[in-house]
């Protein structure tokens, strides 16, 4: 069973058409990325998956369950958002904010188990105790993955993870999001980096004024032949 | 709700915010209690001089003849009300003095304006102006950003993926904040209470009552209609900036502008006549009346005919009694009537302006809250309409008893060298002020409650709705 399900999915603004019928999935232990342009409807997409928001038509599912828009405290869905840019509380230590995010969602844990998310997601000991608000980005991000371990997630899903991010960086997250999916969990991604998406993602989609226009699985392509296609589409 | 309570209260004293404004809000208050109350106290040791003195003058007058005396007149003075420190309200403007005489009534004088020159244009600092004014401004930095900022920063989506509905998180956040800004209230009215107790003169019930407990109350919800207000705006704001403007020209118009507004436009839909317009035309209709200091006067010719009928004499020197005297006080109740007349068409007109005034009360809570805050600490127009008529009722009495004197007394009409033995004069009651009663503030007041009650619970219901439908993302 597909941990997330997308199917047929009409969003509108107005008079403009985010969303065609948009149509796709992400099995568990995957990663997908979703490439396009600004305005293609990818942030829209992910709003829709996490419930955030709701679709005008088309349905959603998690785990086989359908995403009812804006219940999200009566079903507790197993699902975590790290955005583009992490702030999280800048006063607040890493260890704080994961403590913090656990209690929101009913669990009461012990020190020793948001230190092993935390490590668990790359944060190194000795940072665990610092304000966030003196961080890299890289940094706060593991600390967002640490959330999400903490929060038991079934489907992460990130926005633009790597704008930002210097390439050791990049080539370090791109080792925790396998890292995640081989736990069996999945990951579903937007950006605009198509070599990161081509080095991480198991599946690629191509979305274009709302639609998903082409699917393709990552040994059918090399990243230069990816970039050529998203360059025609888009 | 309690978690992300906990967690926002340690927001609050993580942030620079909070101590600045606690160390601001500290500091302004001390000084404003400060000088509020050596003001009291000055003005309480005039009082008590004041009255000492006149009491003493006029019991001490000697032998004299009781119309002299009701020319030589008296004097009554506005007691310091105990809250006066807290919010001196319209005392510094209107008089404090009156002087009560016999065949007129004077204005009341010495305000505390008239001896400070231009400075007293500027709005005067004390507990009250700090809490309507300055408190909301921080109940705006500590509460734009409350869910605009989280917003923005995707903080609000993260607590919401928690599973956590936006009305708790809403409530939560609204909570802190609530409990944030109370205590600050708390604090400051603590601290002008500790320095009341420790520095301000006895100005006779200074003790805490009932009436203070109901001004902690009122300026409570006023400040937590703001906590409402900026939480509404904070959740439809599009972003923390946004939010932050729309607070700030709210706060601007509903705290600075619109109650300067009410009180200049109150006034011109009722203006008030001049002084010499009021005089001359009261000058005017006493004329009609007896002339009691003209023995040629129609009138008072009418009336000793009438006594010498009543009394069936030949000539006033036959009378058992004065007829100056009755001539006096029936010209008196004359000049009485008359005053009346007039002086209650200009009160008419001032409660008609405060009335006016009030009701922008529906657009502007600041305004509820100030007028009440200045009813129950005793320093409004109402105390102020209330000493006028409490001096005139004693006046008419103490000019009736001298008149009465006069005609009774034993002494012959036109006979103005009979005088009172001394004594008589310590046996007139003395001027003693009645305050409102807290029945009577509220009779005046109930329409400012009720409208701030009502706001508080218009802006909760929103806030409720506004959980279940403000924007996520």
């Amino acid at each position: 069973m597909a941990t997330l399900q997308i199917q047929n999915i009409y969003k509108q603004y107005g008079s403009s058409a985010v969303l065609q019928g948009l149509s796709f999935d992400v099995q568990p232990g995957e990663v997908y990325a979703l490439l396009g342009q600004n305005g293609a409807g990818k942030t829209t997409t992910l709003h829709i998956s996490l419930g955030l928001i709701g679709a005008d038509r088309g349905a959603v599912r998690l785990l086989g369950e359908v995403v009812e828009p804006r219940q999200l405290a009566s079903r507790r869905y197993p699902v975590a958002f790290i955005p583009e840019v992490v702030q999280l509380y800048p006063l607040f230590t890493a260890i704080e904010q994961v403590g913090y995010f656990t209690r929101l969602a009913g669990q009461h844990v012990k020190r020793a188990e948001l230190v092993q998310w935390l490590r668990m997601a790359g944060l190194p000991e000795v940072d665990m105790d610092r304000r966030v608000g003196e961080f890299s980005k890289g940094m706060r991000q593991k600390v967002a993955i640490g959330i999400a371990l903490a929060r038991k997630a079934e489907l992460i899903v990130l926005d633009e993870p790597t704008s930002g991010l210097d390439p050791r960086a990049i080539h370090e997250f791109g080792d925790l999001l396998h890292q995640l999916a081989q736990e069996g969990r999945a990951v579903l991604m937007t950006t605009h980096d198509i070599f990161h998406a081509a080095q991480v993602a198991h599946r690629i989609g191509i979305l274009k004024e709302g639609r998903l226009v082409h699917e393709v699985a990552n040994e059918a392509l090399s990243p230069e032949a990816l970039q050529q296609l998203y360059l025609e589409t888009v | 709700m309690f978690q992300v309570t906990r967690f926002t209260l340690q927001l609050f004293v993580r942030g620079s915010m909070l101590p600045v404004f606690t160390v601001l809000l500290t500091l302004f208050t001390l000084l404003a209690g400060w000088n509020q109350i050596q003001r009291q106290n000055s003005r309480w040791q005039a009082y008590q001089q004041a009255t000492q003195t006149v009491r003493a003058d006029w019991e001490n007058q000697g032998a004299q003849n009781p119309h002299s005396s009701a020319h030589y007149g008296h004097y009554a003075f506005l007691p310091v009300s105990p809250w006066q420190s807290i919010d001196p309200g319209v005392v510094r403007f209107t008089g404090t003095m009156l002087r009560l005489e016999g065949h007129m009534q004077h204005e009341p004088v010495f305000s505390a304006v008239s001896e400070q020159g231009v400075m007293s244009r500027f709005p005067e600092v004390s507990l009250a102006w700090m809490i309507q004014t300055l408190l909301p401004l921080l109940v705006i930095m500590l509460g734009f950003g409350i869910v605009a900022s989280e917003r923005e920063q995707q903080t609000w989506k993260w607590q919401v993926l928690q599973g956590v509905t936006p009305k708790k998180l809403l409530f939560g956040k609204g909570l802190a904040l609530s409990i944030v800004v109370q205590s600050m209230l708390a604090w400051m009215v603590g601290i002008q209470a500790l320095m009341d107790g420790l520095l301000a003169a006895d100005s006779g019930g200074g003790s805490v009552g009932w009436q203070f407990l109901f001004w902690w109350l009122t300026q409570a919800v006023y400040v937590q209609w703001f906590v409402f207000l900026i939480l509404l705006i904070s959740s439809w704001a599009k972003s923390a900036r946004q939010a932050l403007m729309v607070g700030l020209s709210t706060w601007l118009l509903l705290v600075v502008l619109l109650p300067r507004v009410a009180a200049d436009w109150s006034a011109k839909q009722h203006p008030l006549p001049t002084r010499v317009m009021f005089n001359r035309q009261l000058a005017e209709d006493r004329k009609k009346g007896i002339n009691g200091h003209d023995p040629q006067d129609e009138r008072a010719r009418r009336f000793e005919d009438s006594l010498l009928k009543v009394y069936k004499v030949d000539s006033l020197s036959q009378l058992p009694v004065n007829a100056d005297g009755l001539i006096m006080q029936a010209d008196e109740v004359y000049s009485n009537q008359v005053y009346d007349q007039h002086f209650n068409r200009v009160r008419q007109t001032l409660l008609q302006q405060i009335s006016w005034a009030r009701w922008f009360g529906v657009v502007s809570p600041a305004i509820s809250a100030q007028q009440l805050s200045m009813g129950l600490a005793g320093t409004d127009v109402h105390a102020y309409l209330q000493f006028t008529r409490t001096a005139e009722d004693y006046r008419r009495y103490l000019i009736e008893e001298l008149n009465l004197k006069m005609a009774y007394g034993g002494s012959k009409t036109g006979d103005w060298d009979w005088t009172v033995d001394a004594s008589y004069f310590k046996d007139l009651r003395d001027y003693s002020y009645t305050p409102l009663t807290l029945k009577g503030i509220w009779r005046a007041y109930q329409r400012d409650v009720f409208l701030l009650v009502g706001w508080l619970v218009i802006l909760f219901a929103a806030l409720v709705w506004s959980g279940k439908r403000m924007p996520l993302v």
